[in-house]
C-alpha cells in the first residue's frame, strides 16, 4: 500500500528547513514552507515553491502552532508534513493531528513518539528486552525503598529528574553522605523546571562518552542501522561537533552498540528514521534515550553511506519498503560535522546578534554546508543560535580534521561573533587529534582553548583597515597639505 | 585625523596621515605606509602595511568594522578621541577637544597656562565603562580646562582649550 507524495509541507526554519527542502524538490515533489516575519528573508523561503506566514506569540511559538500549520498544509495541498528536528518533531499529538487530517507524518508512530518520549517507560522498556542500561533505582518502582535501591547502587551516582530533559536538575553524587541532601535539592529542581519532583538514580559514567546510532524502519518491519555517529564535544549539554566512525570503539564494540540499536527500533517496531543514544565509558555502553526523529548531526552519517536519509524518510512514508539489507549499508571514511552557532565562547557561549554583513562559503574537497544564513540577514536571539554546520568528509579522520580546518579558515562571515575561530581550536588541539574526548572536554580544556590575542602585526592590520574603510578618516586627512603632513620622522 | 580603535578590549590611539599618493599610519610613534586595494569580485582585498601584504574582507557598518584576516574575524570600533572645533575658514582649526561621547572625567592632568606636547594626556574620560585619554593633538600651551574630575558631560561638551597659534 504505497502511495505517491505529491506535496510536502516542511514545518521548520533555519538550515534544516532548507536541507529537507533540497531533497523534496530533488525527489519531483513540490515544497511548502511555513515562516515567522524575521525569517521572511532565509533561503528557505527564497527556494520553496510557496511560503505561508504564521505568526505567534513569540517566533518560536509561531513555528509550534500544529492547527495553523497544519491548515497551511491543508490549504496549500500538501499530501505530507516533514516536521524536521525541535518543534513539533516529537509531539504525539501533533502526528495525531496529522493523521486526522488525512495527510502524512513524515515520522514515526504517534505510538512510538509518546514510548521514548517518556524517558523512564523508554529506559523500562529497552532494559525488560535485555538491552544495556545503566544500573538504576526508579523511585516510582517503590518510593519507600527508592533512597536505600540509590544507595545500593554505589557511587558515583546521577540523579536525574523523570520528567527531565537538557541535564536540567541533574546532580552528580560521588559522597553518598551527601546523597539525601542531593536528591531532596534535584527534587524540589524538578518540581521548579517540570512541575513533578519525582526522580531517578543511575551510576553515574565518568568522563562520558556520547556515541548514537542512526537507525532507519520500514513500513514493512525492516529495520537497519547507519553506524554510529560520536557527539562527546558538548557545551552545556549542547553538541558542538560530531563525528563518524567513533574514534572511541574497537571494531567488535562499535559492532554490539549498532546491533543494540537496530535490536532496540526493532523491538518498538520503529518505522522512519531514529537515533538511538548511549553512554559509553570503561568499555561498557548503556542506553540513554531515543531521538524520534531526523538528528542535527544526520549529515555526517550520509557523508559516509552514500544515502539520503531525508529523502529514505519520504520513501518510508510512501509506504515503500528499504529495498536493502545490513549488509549493503558500508562506511566510507570518515565525516566531521562543527556546528556554527551565533555566539561568544569567551563569554559562556553566550548568543551574539547582528547582521551577517558577508558570508561566503570556500571549496574545500568534501566540504558540505549546510546553512539557514544569506547575506544581509538578520540574526535576532529569537531563535536557537545556530547558523549552519560544516560537514566534511576525509578518507580518514586526519584528512577529515584537515579539510574541516581548511573549510572553518577559509570561511568568510562577517558582522556577527561565531564561534568559528573556537571550532578551529579545537580541531588542533592535540588531545582532540587522538580522539581522547568525553562530554566534559571543552570544559576541561576551557584555558587551552581559549583563542590568543591578535598579535602586534595583526594589530596594526586590523587598526590599518579600519581607518582606510573611514570615508570620514581618509576626508580628514585628505584635508590637511601633504607637505605639513609630511613633517616628522616618518620616511619611506 | 586621531582615532581610538578598540579590538577585542585592547584600546589603541591611531592617526591617518596622508602621504605622497597614498596614506601612512601612525600608532605610539610607529609609522608606515598602508593601502587598502580595491575589491576583487568575491569581495576580497589587499592590504598593504609596511611591507606586509594581507588578504582581507573589510565591511564596514556605522563606527564598526569588520574584518577577516587570516583566517580570524575581528571587530574593530572606532571612537573619536576628540572632536576638534572647527573655525569656519579660520587657520587654527583646531582649539578645542570635544567630549566623543557622554561620560564622566576621572583624572586631569594639566592646568592651564601650561606647555604640553603632542601626544601627551591632558585628561582621563570615562565612556561606557572605557577609560579613554584626551591626549594634545599638536604642540602647544592649555588655554581652559572646562571640566572637573567627577564631572560628568554629554556628547560633544568642550573638554580643554589650546591658545591659538599660528601654524609654523
Amino acid at each position: 500500500m504505497t502511495h505517491r507524495i505529491g506535496t510536502v509541507l516542511i514545518a521548520n526554519r533555519g538550515e534544516i528547513a532548507l536541507r529537507i527542502l533540497r531533497t523534496v524538490k530533488a525527489t519531483g515533489c513540490r515544497a511548502v514552507v511555513v515562516f515567522h516575519a524575521l525569517d521572511a528573508g532565509s533561503p528557505a523561503v527564497r527556494e520553496a515553491d510557496l511560503a505561508v506566514r504564521v505568526e505567534g506569540p513569540t517566533p518560536v511559538a509561531a513555528y509550534l502552532d500544529a492547527a495553523r500549520i497544519i491548515a497551511a498544509a491543508r490549504d496549500a495541498g500538501a499530501d505530507a508534513i516533514h516536521p524536521g528536528y525541535g518543534f513539533l518533531s516529537e509531539n504525539a499529538a501533533f502526528a495525531r493531528q496529522v493523521a486526522e487530517a488525512g495527510m502524512v507524518f513524515i515520522g514515526p508512530t504517534p505510538d512510538a513518539i509518546d514510548l521514548m518520549g517518556d524517558k523512564v517507560r523508554a529506559r523500562a522498556f529497552v532494559a525488560a528486552r535485555g538491552f544495556p542500561v545503566a544500573p538504576s533505582a526508579i523511585e516510582d518502582d517503590d518510593p519507600a525503598s527508592f533512597l536505600a535501591r540509590a544507595r545500593a547502587l554505589g557511587p558515583p551516582l546521577l540523579i536525574k529528574p523523570a520528567a527531565g530533559g537538557g541535564g536540567k536538575g541533574m546532580r552528580i553524587v560521588r559522597d553518598m553522605a551527601t546523597l539525601d541532601t542531593e536528591v531532596e535539592r534535584a527534587r524540589s529542581e524538578g518540581q521548579r523546571y517540570f512541575g513533578d519532583g519525582r526522580l531517578y538514580v543511575e551510576r553515574y559514567v565518568e568522563r562520558p562518552r556520547h556515541i548514537e546510532v542512526q537507525v532507519l524502519g520500514d513500513a514493512h518491519g525492516t529495520v537497519v542501522h547507519l553506524w554510529e555517529r560520536e557527539c562527546s564535544v558538548q557545551r552545556r549539554f549542547q553538541k558542538v561537533i560530531e563525528e563518524t566512525p567513533s574514534p572511541a570503539l574497537t571494531q567488535a564494540e562499535r559492532r554490539d552498540i549498532c546491533d543494540a540499536a537496530a535490536g532496540i527500533a526493532r523491538a518498538v517496531g520503529y518505522r522512519n528514521a531514529g537515533t538511538v543514544e548511549f553512554i559509553y565509558g570503561d568499555g561498557a555502553f548503556y542506553f540513554l534515550e531515543m531521538n524520534t526523529r531526523l538528528q542535527v548531526e544526520h549529515p555526517v552519517t550520509e557523508l559516509v553511506t552514500g544515502r539520503d536519509l531525508v529523502a529514505e524518510q519520504l520513501r518510508i512514508a510512501e509506504g515503500a519498503a528499504l529495498g536493502y539489507a545490513q549488509a549493503d549499508v558500508r562506511q566510507d571514511g570518515h565525516a566531521i560535522e562543527l556546528r556554527l552557532y551565533a555566539e561568544d565562547p569567551v563569554r559562556n557561549y553566550a548568543p551574539t546578534t547582528g547582521r551577517i554583513a558577508r558570508l561566503r562559503w570556500p571549496e574545500v574537497e568534501g566540504l558540505r554546508v549546510d546553512s539557514g544564513i544569506s547575506e544581509g540577514q538578520r540574526i535576532s536571539a529569537a531563535f536557537d543560535p545556530m547558523l549552519a554546520k560544516v560537514i566534511v568528509h576525509g578518507a580518514d579522520r586526519m584528512q577529515a580534521i584537515a579539510r574541516a580546518r581548511q573549510a572553518l579558515q577559509e570561511t568568510v562571515l562577517l558582522g556577527i561573533a561565531t564561534n568559528r575561530e573556537f571550532l578551529d581550536r579545537v580541531l588542533a588541539d592535540h588531545l582532540f587529534a587522538t580522539g581522547a574526548v568525553h562530554t566534559g572536554f571543552l570544559d576541561e580544556r576551557a584555558s587551552q582553548l581559549a583563542l590568543p590575542p591578535p598579535d602586534h602585526e595583526t594589530l596594526m592590520a586590523l587598526i590599518a583597515a579600519a581607518a582606510l574603510s573611514d570615508t570620514g578618516l581618509r576626508g580628514e586627512a585628505d584635508a590637511v597639505p601633504p607637505l605639513y603632513a609630511a613633517i616628522g620622522a616618518w620616511r619611506n | 585625523m586621531r582615532r581610538h580603535f578598540e579590538i577585542d578590549g585592547t584600546a589603541l590611539d591611531a592617526a591617518l596621515m596622508r602621504h605622497a599618493d597614498g596614506y601612512a599610519l601612525d600608532v605610539g610613534g610607529e609609522r608606515q605606509a598602508i593601502a587598502l586595494s580595491p575589491a576583487t569580485s568575491d569581495g576580497a582585498q589587499t592590504l598593504r602595511v609596511g611591507d606586509r601584504l594581507y588578504r582581507v574582507h573589510v565591511v564596514r557598518d556605522g563606527d564598526e568594522t569588520f574584518v577577516q584576516i587570516a583566517g580570524r574575524s575581528f571587530t574593530v570600533r572606532t571612537i573619536e578621541p576628540l572632536t576638534v572645533f572647527a573655525h569656519a575658514g579660520g587657520a587654527n582649526a583646531d582649539l578645542t577637544a570635544r567630549a566623543p561621547m557622554p561620560g564622566t572625567v576621572v583624572s586631569v592632568r594639566i592646568q592651564p597656562g601650561a606647555r604640553v606636547a603632542k601626544g601627551e594626556t591632558l585628561m582621563v574620560i570615562e565612556s561606557m565603562k572605557l577609560e579613554t585619554a584626551i591626549t594634545a593633538w599638536r604642540d602647544g600651551t592649555v588655554e581652559a580646562v572646562h571640566m572637573a574630575v567627577g564631572q560628568t558631560f554629554d556628547r560633544d561638551t568642550p573638554l580643554v582649550s589650546l591658545v591659538a597659534e599660528a601654524v609654523e
